[in-house]
């Protein structure tokens, strides 16, 4: 077991290396900008949470809640659209079902990029550029195939006579929808939020493209403003890039493993 | 069941789709052939002079040569580096701490990654050249992000960090369907170390294999936001990749119908590409 002992070791290095680049937006989070100029090994230097209170003067309070608003409509407004047209596709059957279906999983796999440029005349027509519900609207539609497929595959596994014992007791197809599968695929909706959750807090391209004023900016698109290449701030920047990834961080570790059954759904999108 | 109208459960889907997915996609296969502005909405039809233009300029075809710089790169790496992570994972059974720090980094965005990476990489404290200096190898310090020669392999290695851990999950899945017997069968007759992986882990692992090279391929395609935090796809031009280009073509230059072009030749080729995964997943 001499082999196996120095393969462990060899291991965990490569895991400490690995994490490395963490530990680095640690240090220059909560130290002061002069400390880390000292070099990566110079761990010396007060540790204060100072940084995050610049950050909070350079706006990232506003990145923050506005990251929060589109984070919850981007994930809302493809949900309810999605899981309505789930349960329809899943458990009636209506002229184009199947074409319908396999358009709506289109958005899976075709670049965002393909409805970038006309999306801006799209939501300027409506008057909905640079604000939330245009960005929300572009998450809820670009989101579709993944909540729709996610959805028709828990459906699947629903058993069909628990909806027909309920028609028989006189349910319409809303009150079965509302009462019985919504209920019944709680564990496919809590996985739903957290995966496009994380995915609409984590976008770049589409709020920068649609938000014009800064007040506006998630946080994303604030750290690339915060991050001037002439004047990098790094202490400001990293305290705010730490901010940012703590709630995809705790979302994710509650949901590893939808995490592993969704990629297997071939549901990762781009 | 009784028939009853399920209009209104496909009516917002719709609704959604058409006006903010399948209108705007057809404007920009239209969009190829027009010289196009988006700011007036002034369209002329020019037949296929923006993909000519195209193919005859050295920013698009250098962004396209990037973009296939990491559509190489990026899955090999990932699979890779994937491969190994999980092959341990699977054999040395490591302690949960060790497998979340391996899954940690996918859930950080690429613009969060991006700027945690440009930390790495900072010429002055950043973690790359320091270690060099402390390991008196000064001679191989670089400007990883400002030397136009190793800018691409610099943004391509931090990619690499940020999305292996997808790699990781979809290999340690299809691994854990792998049974102990045949594992133990095949050292019993004599299989060891490499040929085991190779002769008998890597055949049964194809499926698997084929997701997550077709995901890492998609995702290296599609790459802006990490090239856009980290470069700007500087310097100069010279880590600009087609996504980039295109939003650049649309946003700045006021170029919409060459932008469009760019969208058609990206989106195909992404098509094009994912196929053979697609025939996967469908067939699962």
């Amino acid at each position: 077991m001499k082999k196996g002992q120095f393969a462990r070791i060899a291991f965990f290095a490569f895991a400490l290396v690995w994490i490395l680049p963490l530990v680095l937006l640690l240090l220059s989070a909560f130290r002061p900008l002069q400390e880390l100029r000292k070099g990566f090994f110079h761990l010396g230097g007060v540790w204060t949470p100072g940084n995050f209170q610049l950050a909070f003067d350079e706006g990232v309070k506003s990145y923050f809640l506005n990251s929060v608003l589109i984070t919850a409509g981007g994930v809302l407004v493809p949900f309810a659209a999605g899981a309505c047209a789930a349960y329809a596709i899943a458990f009636y059957s209506f002229t184009f079902r199947k074409p319908f279906y396999l358009l709506l999983l289109s958005t899976m796999v075709l670049p965002i990029q393909l409805i970038l440029i006309p999306l801006f005349g799209t939501l300027r027509t409506l008057h909905l550029m640079n604000s939330f519900w245009g960005v929300i609207f572009v998450h809820g539609a670009f989101g579709l195939g993944f909540s729709v497929f996610h959805f028709v595959n828990f459906f699947k596994n629903v058993p069909r006579e628990l909806l027909e014992a309920a028609t028989v007791d006189g349910a319409s197809i809303y009150q079965i929808f509302l009462r019985v599968a919504l209920p019944l695929s709680l564990p496919a909706i809590v996985s739903y939020l957290g995966l496009q959750g994380i995915w609409v807090w984590n976008d770049l391209l589409v709020s920068f493209t649609f938000l014009t004023s800064p007040e506006k900016h998630p946080l994303t698109v604030g750290l690339v403003n915060l991050q001037s290449p002439h004047f990098p701030r790094w202490e400001v920047v990293s305290a705010g890039a730490f901010l940012s990834i703590l709630p995809p961080l705790f979302i994710f570790s509650f949901l590893q493993r939808a995490y592993t059954r969704a990629l297997f759904e071939g549901s990762v999108r781009g | 069941m009784k028939k009853v109208s399920l209009l209104p459960f496909l009516l917002p889907a719709l609704f959604l789709f058409l006006l903010f997915y399948a209108y705007p996609a057809i404007q920009t296969f239209a969009g190829a052939f027009f010289k196009w502005d988006l700011l007036s909405h002034e369209r002329q039809f020019v037949w296929f002079s923006n993909f000519v233009s195209l193919v005859h300029s050295d920013r698009f075809l250098h962004a396209f040569k990037n973009t296939i710089l990491w559509a190489v790169c990026f899955p090999a790496l990932s699979l890779a580096f994937g491969f190994f992570i999980s092959l341990f994972f699977y054999f040395y059974k490591p302690p949960f701490f060790l497998r979340i720090l391996f899954l940690l980094p996918m859930a950080i965005s690429l613009t969060a990654g991006g700027i945690l990476w440009t930390l790495v990489y900072n010429p002055d404290f950043g973690f790359v050249n320091t270690v060099l200096d402390a390991l008196s190898l000064s001679f191989l310090k670089k400007g990883w992000l400002s030397d136009p020669g190793v800018v691409n392999y610099s943004l391509i290695v931090s990619g690499v960090w940020l999305w292996c851990g997808f790699v990781v999950l979809i290999l340690s899945a299809g691994l854990a369907g792998i049974s102990r017997e045949i594992i133990e069968a095949a050292r019993l007759d004599g299989a060891s170390g490499i040929t085991l992986v190779y002769r008998v882990i890597f055949p049964l692992l194809r499926n698997p294999f084929v997701v997550a090279a077709g995901t890492s391929l998609m995702t290296a395609l599609k790459m802006f936001d990490l090239v856009f935090t980290m470069t700007r796809g500087g310097p100069g031009h010279s880590s600009e990749v087609a996504a980039l280009l295109l939003w650049r073509q649309a946003f700045e230059f006021g170029q919409a119908g060459e932008a469009a072009a760019t969208a058609v030749i990206l989106s195909s080729v992404i098509f094009l590409c994912s196929i053979p995964y697609l025939r996967r997943v469908v067939a699962e």
